[in-house]
């Protein structure tokens, strides 16, 4: 993409994404909530996009699409209140973790413009897919399978969590939902 | 325009943003939304790195990878506890979830 | 002629043995031992008349120059013929006296023993060999005195015989010492060493010849060594162990010239005048003859110092002659009227002329009366002295104490008395003897020339003013005494009390002593004991105390302290475990941010 058009697509897609990110937080709804994140993440991909990362932008947008539905529906399932007509208020401790934040925020820009980049390519070709193929398959194939059977592990540990009785097999207690 | 100093900031500010939902939040799945915020957070910032600074690397978009993994392993594997501790406490909000005492 | 010596000393010691396992024929064979032994000496009195010499010994240490031995020489002889001669008429007498003595066989042989040691002292080769006598003799002594078992009084009176005289011998001891060590010999005839070793050697034979001799301040041990048997007095205490004393002084004539025999005459003088005041006082009489034993031998330390050795033996043998027959008479008085005390021996002269005849030839003798032996001898010893005004004054006066003191008791003897006397068992040897001493008495004043011949030393001569002094004062203290009828009290008190010797000894020497001990004593208790050792036990104790105070609050309180700050410290640790996920995440960033900043400042510094 040329510079104009990376610039047109990134900066309202950043803005969108940084807003629809902070009101995740300001909600009370928690079904809401997952849709703004939704929302942050989904954005974020076209930005991947614009820079040049084709595999990588469409795969964010597939994944966080997926993730987020089924976040909703667990809220849904088994929250109290996931439409947050309650009003409750699900934060503490409001102005010392936004104090916090901002400080981390604000010291990781300062890092970020103070730091000498080496040479800067305006204009440079990110991989294309077939060279994260090889790269996979070849340098960081270690990675990949440790990756996968984690993965694995996660899949049947958080069904046994998952289930009734946990992972012992006990009838769940009456009066469980 | 863009240059790596930018794409760094916003990422910064999205890790920032993150970053408040962790601390400020009571529900364990709000928490668990705002690391996926972080992680969102580090992801761009590697894009920016791999665009910018080091575009020979295929090595970076690896990690991108590896991150979107973990975000979803992530997310799966707190849901199942978050079920888990629902089911016996009838609730997720940290501050009744707090056994850890010393 | 070693026969003749060894045969001298060996001859009492066999007969000794033989009067001891002899039973009922003890005294017959003892007599007849003592007979014999007194053969030898005879012989070598005639040998060494005819001026043979001799030496018999073994060497003992010869490397050091140490050997023991007999010897003759003219000295030698004289004294052993004298000691043989007095052994065997007193033997002689002992018969008799010990005829109704259970224990007479001990009797006799304790005396015949003493006799071969007697020889042996007079005739010893050297110091090392007197040495040997002069201590035999003394033990010998005690063992005489305390015969009578049946006296309380004996042991503790023979003790003190032997302690005194065993005291004085230290002298003889530091005298032998300071002569080997100076002139590397002990044996007769050395010059005395230079400086102090000499001067040791000088008091210590001067010291050991008082004691023995018991001249003043030690002779309070010979009166009671009157306890012993009257045998052992004659024998002992008048006429030879006594006059050991003398004869070493004469030995030694080479060893004290100077000022060693001027301290030897001064002591003799006094003691001739001090001996004759305490004989005055006494009320026994033995205890007289005691004191007169003293005084006399007083006059043979002043011969001695003065005439040399001719004058001093002179007297010595005319002494032994004439005390020893008045020691005999006594005991004849003695058996007669059960006891010594002059009390009980009222008119005993009267009721047996012939023992108060021979008495009275032994006091006259004694008394210095001419023609007698001892006052040939006596009178030498006035002559001499006349060089000395100070000694020529003593020994006068002894001379008139000595008329007194044996008048006294003369004429206790003589007047009338109510007591009977018993007829004494065993009478006629007692008498024998005595009479023979008597007759002794009478002749010996012829021994002047012959005994100077045989010392080879200068003639014991009286000159008439000496003679015409010493008569007068005999007048004088005969005088004296029949004006005065009785000797004052106080005068007989201060006599009879040993003129205060004793209590001389336990003031100036006694409690000093004890004095001392006690103050040591109370300062070991005191500063040692209570100071010192209790002290640093109770240092110790204080130390320990103070030592676990300081581990209590100082140690112990840091531990404590520092386990007390260790719980807070956990205390504020604890907190941080809230249990409450987001606080952990907070604090995770919070820990994130601080590894951030030191790797960002690591970078840029």
């Amino acid at each position: 993409m040329s510079s104009l058009g990376t610039a047109l697509v990134f900066w309202p897609s950043a803005a969108i994404m940084l807003v629809t990110g902070l009101y995740v937080f300001r909600t009370a709804s928690m079904a809401r909530a997952g849709l703004l994140l939704l929302a942050s993440l989904g954005v974020e991909g076209l930005i991947f996009l614009a820079l040049a990362s084709e595999f990588l932008g469409v795969l964010q947008l597939l994944m966080m699409s997926g993730e987020m539905v089924i976040m909703t529906f667990f809220m849904v399932m088994f929250m109290p209140d996931p439409g947050g007509l309650m009003g409750m208020d699900m934060t503490h401790e409001k102005r010392r973790s936004a104090a916090l934040a901002v400080a981390v925020a604000v010291g990781l820009a300062v890092v970020a413009v103070v730091t000498d980049w080496p040479a800067q390519t305006l204009n440079g070709e990110a991989p294309d897919v077939r060279q994260i193929g090889f790269e996979v398959m070849g340098r960081s194939m270690f990675s990949f399978l440790f990756a996968g059977i984690t993965i694995l592990f996660a899949m049947v540990g958080g069904t046994l969590l998952a289930k009734h009785g946990g992972r012992l097999g006990l009838p769940a207690p009456g009066g469980d939902r | 325009m863009i240059s790596l100093p930018v794409v760094l900031g916003v990422g910064a500010v999205m890790f920032g943003i993150g970053l408040y939902g962790v601390l400020g939040q009571t529900n364990a799945i709000m928490v668990m939304m705002g690391v996926e915020l972080m992680l969102g957070a580090s992801m761009l910032n590697l894009i920016g790195f791999m665009r910018y600074a080091w575009p020979d690397a295929a090595s970076g978009a690896f990690f991108v990878l590896i991150v979107m993994t973990l975000m979803a392993l992530e997310a799966a594997v707190g849901f199942a506890l978050v079920i888990s501790v629902f089911r016996n406490r009838r609730t997720a909000e940290l501050d009744d979830l707090t056994d850890l005492k010393g | 002629m070693a026969v003749l010596l060894w045969l001298s000393v060996g001859l009492p010691a066999l007969a000794a043995l033989a009067a001891r396992s002899a039973g009922s024929r003890a005294r017959g064979v003892a007599v007849g031992g003592a007979l014999l032994a007194a053969l030898p000496p005879w012989a070598l009195l005639v040998a060494a008349a005819a001026g043979e010499r001799a030496t018999s010994g073994v060497a003992w240490l010869p490397a050091d120059g140490l050997d023991v031995g007999l010897r003759l020489d003219g000295l030698s002889a004289a004294m052993s013929a004298t000691v043989g001669t007095v052994g065997a008429v007193v033997l002689a007498y002992s018969a008799g006296y010990f005829a109704r003595e259970p224990r007479a066989p001990s009797a006799v042989a304790g005396l015949l023993t003493f006799l071969a040691a007697m020889q042996g002292l007079v005739l010893a080769d050297g110091y090392l060999s007197l040495l040997v006598g002069w201590e035999l003799v003394g033990v010998l002594s005690m063992r005489l005195i305390a015969f009578n078992r049946a006296d309380t009084a004996a042991p503790a009176a023979a003790v003190r015989a032997f302690l005194t005289t065993r005291a004085a011998d230290v002298g003889l001891y530091v005298a032998l010492f300071a002569l080997y060590a100076g002139a590397g010999s002990v044996a007769f005839g050395g010059a005395r060493p230079d400086g102090a070793l000499g001067a040791l050697v000088g008091l210590g034979l001067v010291v050991a010849a008082m004691g023995k001799s018991a001249q003043a301040p030690l002779q309070t041990w010979l009166s009671g060594a009157m306890a012993g048997p009257t045998p052992v007095s004659a024998l002992l205490h008048s006429a030879t162990m006594v006059a050991a004393g003398v004869y070493l002084l004469v030995r030694s004539d080479g060893l004290l010239t100077g000022w060693p025999m001027e301290v030897a005459g001064w002591v003799g003088a006094v003691t001739a005048v001090l001996g004759a005041i305490i004989a005055l006082g006494q009320d026994d009489l033995k205890r007289v003859l005691a004191g007169s034993t003293s005084s006399q031998l007083g006059l043979m330390f002043v011969g001695a110092a003065v005439g040399g050795p001719a004058v001093a033996t002179f007297h010595l043998i005319a002494h032994a002659a004439g005390k020893a027959t008045l020691f005999l008479a006594a005991g004849v008085f003695q058996h007669e009227r059960g006891s010594t005390s002059l009390g009980a021996l009222r008119g005993a002269g009267r009721a047996d002329p012939t023992t108060m005849a021979l008495w009275t030839v032994g006091a006259l003798s004694i008394a210095a009366v001419p023609p007698l032996a001892a006052f040939w001898s006596k009178d030498a010893i006035v002559a001499a002295s006349e060089g000395q005004a100070g000694w020529l004054v003593l020994v006068l006066l002894a001379g008139a104490g000595a008329a007194a003191y044996l008048l006294r008791p003369t004429l206790v003897l003589w007047r009338p008395g109510a007591q009977e006397s018993q007829p004494a068992p065993g009478r006629r040897p007692m008498l024998l003897a005595a009479a023979a001493l008597a007759g002794a008495s009478l002749v010996l004043g012829l021994l002047a020339m012959p005994l100077a011949d045989l010392l080879d030393a200068p003639t014991p001569k009286a000159t008439p003013v000496s003679a015409g002094l010493s008569v007068a004062m005999v007048l004088l203290g005969a005088g004296s005494l029949l004006v005065a009828k009785r000797v004052p009290d106080r005068v007989a008190e201060v006599a009879r009390r040993q003129l205060l010797v004793d209590e001389g000894l336990r003031a100036f020497v006694q409690a000093p002593f004890f004095l001392a001990a006690r103050e040591l004593a109370r300062l070991d208790d005191r500063v040692l004991d209570d100071g010192a050792i209790d002290g640093t036990g109770r240092g110790t104790l204080r130390l320990a105390r103070i030592s676990r105070r300081a581990e209590e609050s100082g140690v112990d309180a840091g531990v404590d302290g520092l386990a007390h700050l260790l719980g807070r410290g956990s205390d504020l640790n604890r907190r941080v475990q809230s249990g409450r996920l987001y606080e952990y995440l907070r604090d995770t960033v919070f820990g994130a941010v601080a590894v951030g900043l030191v790797i960002a400042l690591a970078a840029v510094l």
